[in-house]
């Protein structure tokens, strides 16, 4: 049995979820700026080593999160509608 | 860790960029527990336990790894950026001075309120004023004012205003000349702007402030809207439309070793100048105390106005046969003028104590028309004998194109460079109207230019 009271607070969470997608999406697309911007400002290992983890650990990580977030808040939502047709019905 | 080819204001931006970017994650991260909790309670099923974990095993760690690693370097830039800021002071770029009658401080355009690329002038509007009048002798002393409109690219304006009494010893037109001039320098936008002009607040020709779809508002002035106050004075010797007689041309020619055959008249200027100036930058108050001198000349040709009816239109023939029958003389005149100012400013910021020096030099060329009266003798002044006789120039107006190159270098306080040499090229028009009756003498002039 579900309630409409349930399937509003899914649809809100969906919604809270794309927030967060949002987010983390926006900081990635600063992650590969930065990889272009540091060459150009910061030079040395230390640099290097920074660089190279931005451009091949942080940014494709957000990456898959910010999949992971938009998937789930997909879901939610398809389920919210499911629920509420079965209890229409 | 070193850094290069970053400036203080690049490095701060960079800055400002990365704090924001963590704040965002952490409150992501900061809602972490409750969100998934409540996810996990209205989302029952496989699907919601599987993002549950995913959520605590790689994405959570994924943010708190990228916070980490965001977080090292903003200290690291926030650590270079200090240390940028105590080892060399690097100030923000002047606006272009033109040099005036009385000339108002290079404004440094200072307001940098933000930690963005320099703001730079994109188009400045001048008009100056100033009158003398003769009281004892050769004695004269009058008054000067100056007000600059000048568009920046971050879209701000700031309105510079300048006035202050001046005296004179000589005839109106040559001799030495003195004047003290305070200033001050607000930012405005450009509904106030709007404003000024819908109060009657003359604005200079070529006034290109786009100033549709904006409504008025009241000029409100507060603290924060001053950017500099200037006190500064000047000592020189003037001379205006100094007649050139085919004995003066050819000593002249040979000194300038240029020929004068077209020349009728001279204005020139030397002046020595200095002052101080109190204005705010992005790093505190800065005090900077200028000095430099100005040269300035302009060659005169005048062309009486021919009474050809066929070749004229009539209004000039009428013109000229006034000027050929009576002692009333109207002339077409060119200027062609030149100007060269060099400055020297000393710069002391009241918060980092750092200190530097900047050379300002600028160059001004013009080449003007118009027309200019006066009196003469009747019909021998327009045969060849008119070189000869006595004529007395009492008003003159003319406009132009004119050309503005200014170039400022920075040194550190022990002559070492700071920052390579920065030209700025305004290009535009100028024009002044100019009026000599007898002991009394009023000036005025404007230039509009836009920056390159």
């Amino acid at each position: 049995m579900f309630f409409g009271a349930e399937t509003d607070e899914l649809r809100a969470l969906a919604a809270e979820t794309d927030q967060i997608g949002d987010l983390v999406t926006q900081t990635r697309a600063f992650l590969v700026g930065l990889i272009d911007v540091m060459p150009t400002i910061w030079v040395g290992d230390d640099a290097t080593q920074f660089t190279t983890s931005i451009a091949q650990t942080h940014a494709p990580a957000l990456q898959a999160t910010a999949g992971r977030l938009a998937t789930a808040a997909n879901e939610m939502r398809t389920s919210a509608n499911r629920q509420d047709q079965t209890s229409n019905n | 860790m070193s850094f290069v080819g970053a400036d203080t204001a690049q490095l701060e931006q960079l800055e400002q960029q990365l704090n924001n970017h963590l704040t965002q994650l952490e409150q992501v991260a900061a809602k972490d527990a409750s969100f998934v909790q409540r996810v996990v309670n209205a989302w029952q099923g496989p699907i919601a336990s599987a993002f549950g974990q995913h959520w605590q095993s790689r994405d959570r760690p994924n943010i708190d790894s990228t916070i980490a690693a965001l977080t090292q370097l903003r200290n690291e830039l926030t650590r270079q950026r200090e240390q940028q800021d105590t080892t060399s002071e690097v100030g923000p770029l002047n606006a272009p001075h033109t040099g005036a009658s009385c000339p108002a401080m290079p404004l440094g355009e200072a307001h940098e309120t933000t930690a963005t690329a320099p703001i730079k002038p994109v188009a400045s509007y001048k008009l100056e004023a100033s009158a003398m009048v003769g009281i004892y002798d050769f004695v004269s002393v009058g008054g000067g004012g100056e007000v600059t409109l000048v568009e920046m690219s971050d879209g701000s304006i700031q309105l510079s205003v300048a006035s202050g009494p001046r005296g004179g010893i000589g005839v109106p037109g040559l001799g030495l000349e003195a004047g003290v001039a305070s200033g001050v320098t607000l930012e405005l936008d450009r509904a106030e702007v709007k404003w000024l002009q819908e109060q009657g607040v003359p604005m200079p020709p070529g006034f290109g402030i786009d100033l549709e779809n904006v409504s008025a508002k009241p000029l409100q002035i507060t603290a924060d809207d001053v950017l500099a106050v200037s006190v500064e004075s000047d000592v020189g010797a003037a001379l205006d439309g100094l007649g050139v007689n085919p004995a003066t041309r050819a000593v002249l020619s040979e000194l300038r070793q240029d020929s004068l055959e077209r020349v009728d008249a001279v204005d020139a200027s030397a002046k020595a100048f200095s002052g101080t100036e109190i204005r705010r930058t992005a790093d505190g108050w800065e005090v900077a105390q200028l000095y430099g001198y100005s040269l300035e000349h302009g060659d005169v040709s005048k062309t009486g106005l021919a009474i050809n009816p066929v070749t004229n239109p009539p209004q000039e023939t009428a013109i000229g046969l006034l000027d050929l029958m009576t002692a009333y003389d109207v002339n077409q005149v060119t200027v062609e003028r030149t100007e060269s100012i060099r400055a020297v400013e000393v710069v002391y910021n009241t918060e980092t104590h750092a200190g530097y020096f900047r050379e300002i030099d600028t160059e001004v060329v013009g080449s003007s028309s118009g027309y200019s009266g006066g009196i003469d003798t009747p019909i021998v002044d327009e045969t060849p004998l008119g070189k000869w006789t006595p004529a007395m120039e009492m008003g003159r107006f003319d406009s132009g194109p004119v050309s503005v190159t200014t170039t400022e270098t920075k040194y550190d306080l022990s002559g070492n460079l700071i920052s390579s040499p920065a030209t700025t090229v305004g290009n535009g028009t100028a024009g002044s109207l100019r009026a000599d009756i007898f002991v009394a003498n009023a000036e005025g002039s404007y230039e509009s230019l836009k920056y390159e």
